[in-house]
């Protein structure tokens, strides 16, 4: 895989899982595109993602700018 | 810290469905093609020789492979299909098959699969289509053709050419994106997947081995069948991480 996308919620920040897969792909030096879909999680990022720029998936371009990183990100 | 080893659980895994033996040279040739786009092929025999499991019956078993599918590839001939109204009394125990008795067990995973919003790809047999035995058009199976014209589908000519057709799109649906999500996101996650997908955007979602709780993980179990498919059936177990 060449991309990690992260869905963030309160329940995902929460997931050692999720974090241990996070974990491994800044390890293998791979993109990761935190995508937020709840408003209370953006002040409580897990620390693992604090310095990623995340997407604002609340916002109503959210999933086109999701979209449109990804397809940028895969065509490099 | 590492992930998960690729496993069967964590390649793409296709469901060919068809009539065996009339679409057997077909048949070989996707399962061909599935291999060599590194996924891996999935079979579920029509009825006979399958045993209900697990309190499930085969209708239950051959949902639930469907289901747990990435991806469906339909290859429809002219043979009429296996029916599973009046198959032992499993129209006892789904009242479903009973509001068309008529229907073909290729009809019904179809139709999963579309509720399941896996990958669907279906190809037809035509008259001129080559390396199959001379069989007439079933009534049955030439209205299911009707309706899956409605779509976009796949011609069968030959053996080679539809080798190419199943690779080519095969290859094009690789997912090359991880979506890292939580169980209780499932929905959530299924639903970014499929909107990504209408972006052309191709998405690995583990919905197979993320865990219940800490040690386990919902899981499949496969062997190998005759053909090399894999038959698999779903039930809990634990998974080390």
């Amino acid at each position: 895989m060449d991309v990690l996308l992260v869905l963030v919620t309160s329940d995902s920040a929460g997931s050692e899982w999720v974090q241990k897969e996070c974990l491994e792909f800044v390890h293998r030096q791979k993109p990761v595109v935190p995508y937020v879909v709840e408003s209370q999680v953006k002040n409580a990022l897990p620390d693992y993602l604090r310095s990623i720029q995340y997407i604002d998936g609340t916002e109503t371009t959210g999933f086109s700018t999701l979209a449109q990183r990804l397809r940028l990100l895969l065509a490099h | 810290m590492s992930l998960p080893p690729s496993t069967a659980a964590n390649v793409l895994q296709v469901f060919v469905s068809s009539v065996t033996d009339e679409m057997a040279p077909y048949r070989e040739v996707a399962l061909r093609a599935i291999r060599s786009s590194e996924m891996l092929p999935k079979n579920f025999n029509e009825g006979a020789g399958v045993e209900a499991t697990h309190g499930k019956t085969i209708f239950d078993l051959n949902r639930d492979t469907v289901r747990t599918s990435d991806v469906l590839v339909g290859l429809y001939g002219f043979a009429r299909a296996w029916r599973p109204y009046g198959f032992g009394d499993l129209s006892d125990q789904h009242l479903e098959l009973r509001q068309d008795p008529e229907k073909l067990i290729l009809e019904y995973e179809y139709v999963w699969a579309l509720e399941a919003g896996i990958y669907v790809f279906p190809f037809l047999r035509t008259p001129r289509t080559a390396d199959l035995p001379d069989v007439p058009l079933d009534a049955r199976m030439s209205a299911f053709h009707s309706r899956l014209k409605t779509r976009t589908v796949g011609w069968l000519t030959n053996t080679r050419d539809f080798h190419e057709q199943l690779v080519r799109r095969l290859v094009s649906i690789r997912p090359r994106v991880f979506l890292s999500y939580s169980r209780r996101n499932g929905d959530i996650a299924l639903k970014l997947q499929r909107e990504l997908r209408n972006e052309d955007v191709h998405v690995w979602r583990d919905a197979i081995n993320i865990p219940l709780r800490r040690g386990m993980a919902v899981s499949n179990s496969s062997w190998p069948g005759a053909d090399g498919c894999l038959t698999c059936i779903s039930h809990i177990r634990f998974r080390r991480f």
